[in-house]
């Protein structure tokens, strides 16, 4: 073989070598550590890592809901009001004790359950667009939290829940474990399973699978239930963090949780995506704001930088598609 | 005949692996009908659209009225009078029927503002002379296909063209409609428009057209005035063709019905449908595209809601309200637009061929086996002789005819009993072509029993065991495949076209 021709051999395999979006964003992770820390040494702290790690935790595990919901070609606007409610009632029921923990659970995500159902129900029965649903659903849930508490929300997380929320096993934070164990099963859910496929083509040609024999409507709702059912688990964890009841503990995650999505690989126009980027989104997005804290930027400047990475993050997506 | 007042000098057009118009040269008088005809794909809608400006000749010049005239839109071409309806309508379902009569030309009142009244006004005067009585406030997605028709003529009569084409105009009419359809063609004739006529039913060509121009394979066979032409003669000079591509040998059908649709009626679509499928034969079903073959798959897959009707596999009543039904008694459905009803493009080569035995193959496990369904894909990969850089390379990237060996495998995978094709080799290379006909075959002679829906008449003779031709929404004959000639099906196929009243051509 030729020098020319190991050089043009190896130039073909470079550009086969695509990388799938999910690794792109693992790969943004491991820049922004290395930037962080050129800056402060004391970022680089494995505590303080790990407690980044907490705090995108919660929101990791609405973006597999939302991820899920994302391939379908769906949106889910719901998921922060499911947060809030949750949090209340959990608060309400259990009065800071864990003798009521049991029912309460169930409660809770029995609300994620149901707010997921009809999501998916009125989405693939009536034909409404997921947008006006979910948003729909926003409100509902927004307005029973507030009929629920009176506008005055009452009562404790129990100690169980804030171990969840604030505790730690070894060094790892209790959320953390929740976050990656959810993550892994939804992973395999996705790549294994007969369901996980038949999520990716409704997304990517809901006409052509129900024609293949795909039940698309049961897939559809299915995807809503795990989004409601993430969301809960969510709120749980929330709740357990936040201590008490509070009317806007949800505020924003939604948003949040389609900009973790996003920016780990997840198209928009569905069909495509992956809970391994989505988890790597919901981490980077923690690393950028703590980081952001860390060197002193305002809450409102954060706020655009996150509206900028999203842009950049969609135009890439956008680009790469199109390449290929 | 009259002096030329529209000529088109030598136009060429190709498309990616096909010259659809080549060295075509045509000229209309004014005051004269042209009758354009040709089969399927022998270039007559390409010619129109490059006269109306939809598309745009690769080489060729248009006169108008002893000048060169250049144009590259639709638009433009209605400002020098040149104007087409189509068969696929251009009406927005939004608007209503004064609004999309009066498209693009609304009349306005001082300041701006939209002259309702004279719109609906001039939307009347057109309707009227339609002899259509058609209220012109309804919205155009109310009305049925019939109605819409007479908008779009409507809407082309609104412009005084100077050249109109109409492609099958009478499509959807009925006999009455196409009477006062032809008495305005005649109308227009005599104000000087110079009228280029598409149609496949000959009827109508010796009631009104003067001149005949047929086209074949994209050439310019002979103009000649009417009067000197037999329906014989057209329909000998559109085919006139032999029948080089190769094609498989015949099998042996055996006698044992496998599947059968008993009086299946679908209001204004289908009528009193009954056939057989039979163990290892290749049904074709042949007529003019739109005659209600499409519909006639898509319910035999369970696709597609129906009247009237029962379905029998095996001899035993089966119900088909959903594909999975259908997928349950063995039955599969090639679809006539792969890229909408058979593929997840974004997907790869591997989740597409595996889709629709999913769960057959799990068969109640959790986890799909990733050892067993890529040596699955692979089997089948190899099959159909599938070109991809790996399984996992997406579908989009792959060329028309690998897209269609992938809807057939896909399919294949669930070794059905009965499979539904329908144009099965549309808008694919003729090498693949012969390759998914070699496929076919061999699965007839597996013992599959395929149903092909064709509306092109070499590859219903050459793959056909048996042919049912169908015509308006019925079956009106049955042949033998191996002794049908082109010629017996397009007579079948073309004279019950009028209507119902089943006139035999004049000749």
């Amino acid at each position: 073989m030729t020098a020319k021709s190991v050089q043009s051999s190896a130039r073909r395999a470079l550009l086969q070598l695509s990388l799938p979006p999910a690794a792109i964003i693992w790969i943004a992770v491991g820049l922004l550590l290395l930037l962080a820390r050129s800056v402060s040494a004391s970022f680089w702290e494995l505590s303080h890592l790990l407690n980044v790690a907490r705090q995108a935790s919660a929101l990791g595990i609405l973006a597999i809901g939302q991820t899920y919901v994302l391939i379908t070609g769906g949106i889910d606007l719901s998921n922060a009001m499911v947060v809030t409610l949750v949090n209340v009632v959990a608060a309400t029921l259990l009065r800071g004790s864990d003798e009521t923990l049991g029912g309460t659970l169930l409660i809770c995500l029995g609300i994620g359950l149901l707010t997921g159902l009809a999501n998916g129900l009125l989405i693939t029965r009536l034909k409404v667009p997921p947008l006006v649903v979910t948003l729909g659903m926003f409100s509902i849930l927004r307005g029973a939290a507030y009929v629920y508490t009176d506008g005055a929300p009452r009562g404790d997380i129990s100690p169980a829940l804030e171990f969840v929320g604030t505790g730690f096993v070894g060094p790892i934070p209790t959320a953390v474990i929740f976050w990656v164990v959810l993550t892994a099963l939804a992973a395999v859910a996705l790549q294994k399973t007969v369901f996980g496929r038949q999520l990716y083509a409704v997304g990517g040609n809901e006409k052509a699978s129900r024609l293949s024999g795909v039940p698309a409507d049961r897939v559809i709702v299915l995807a809503y239930v795990v989004s409601g059912l993430m969301a809960a688990i969510a709120g749980l964890i929330l709740s357990g963090y936040a201590g008490t009841g509070t009317l806007t503990l949800g505020d924003g995650r939604n948003l949040d949780s389609i900009a973790a999505a996003v920016v780990g690989g997840t198209s928009l126009s569905g069909g495509s995506g992956s809970v391994i980027g989505s988890a790597g989104g919901a981490l980077f997005l923690a690393l950028l704001f703590s980081f952001l804290r860390f060197i002193g930027l305002p809450y409102t400047i954060q706020l655009m930088v996150q509206g900028l990475i999203l842009a950049v993050a969609v135009y890439l997506h956008v680009r790469s598609q199109r390449a290929s | 005949m009259s002096e030329p007042f529209l000529e088109m000098r030598n136009i060429v057009k190709t498309y990616p692996g096909v010259r659809a118009v080549d060295n075509v040269t045509l000229s209309v008088g004014r005051g004269e009908i042209r009758a354009l005809v040709g089969e399927n794909g022998a270039g007559k809608s390409t010619l129109i659209k490059i006269l109306a400006g939809a598309e745009q000749a690769d080489a060729g010049e248009i006169w108008l009225g002893g000048q060169r005239v250049r144009y590259d839109s639709p638009v433009e071409a209605l400002r020098l009078g040149i104007g087409a309806i189509y068969q696929e309508f251009n009406l927005v379902p939004q608007l209503n029927v004064a609004q999309n009569i009066m498209l693009g030309q609304v009349p306005k009142k001082w300041g701006g503002q939209v002259d309702t009244e004279a719109m609906h006004r001039r939307a009347r005067e057109m309707l009227a002379r339609l002899n259509v009585s058609l209220d012109t406030r309804r919205l155009v997605a109310d009305l049925d296909v019939a109605q819409q028709q007479v908008v779009e003529i409507a809407k082309g009569l609104a412009r005084d063209l100077r050249v109109f084409i109409m492609d099958e105009p009478t499509a959807a009419l009925s006999a009455v409609e196409t009477e006062h359809l032809l008495d305005v063609v005649r109308a227009l004739k005599q104000q000087g428009v110079a009228i280029i006529y598409i149609t496949h039913r000959m009827r109508e060509i010796f009631q009104i057209a003067d001149s005949v121009t047929i086209l074949k394979d994209g050439r310019h066979v002979e103009t000649s005035p009417a009067r000197s032409l037999t329906s014989d003669a057209i329909v000998a000079k559109m085919i006139g063709r032999d029948l080089t591509d190769y094609y498989p040998p015949r099998g042996t059908p055996a006698s044992e019905v496998l599947f059968s649709v008993r009086d299946l009626n679908v209001a204004g679509k289908l009528f009193d449908i009954n056939l057989d499928v039979r163990r290892g034969e290749i049904l074709g079903i042949a007529g003019l595209e739109g005659q209600g073959q499409r519909e006639l798959a898509r319910i035999m897959f369970g696709a597609l809601p129906y009247d009237r009707g029962t379905f029998l596999r095996n001899g035993q009543p089966i119900r088909l309200s959903s594909p999975s039904d259908a997928i349950r008694a063995g039955i599969a459905y090639v679809s006539d637009d792969r890229k909408r009803d058979g593929l997840v493009l974004i997907r790869s080569a591997n989740e597409n061929i595996a889709l629709p035995s999913l769960s057959r193959r799990t068969n109640g496990k959790i986890l799909i086996d990733e050892k067993t369904e890529r040596s699955f894909v692979h089997h089948l990969i190899d099959r159909l002789a599938i070109k991809v850089t790996h399984r996992s390379q997406k579908v989009n990237n792959l060329s028309g005819g690998n897209q269609q060996k992938i809807v057939v495998g896909k399919w294949l995978g669930m070794e059905p009993q009965i499979l539904i094709v329908s144009e099965p080799t549309r808008g694919i290379d003729v090498g693949s072509k012969s390759e998914i006909h070699h496929i076919l075959r061999d699965l007839a002679n597996q013992g599959v029993g395929i149903v092909m829906v064709s509306s092109e008449l070499p590859e219903i003779l050459g793959m056909s065991d048996r042919i049912l031709v169908m015509a308006e929404g019925r079956i009106v004959a049955e042949m033998d495949g191996a002794t049908a000639t082109e010629e017996q099906l397009m007579a079948a196929a073309a004279i019950h076209s009028v209507s119902d009243t089943s006139v035999p051509v004049t000749s």
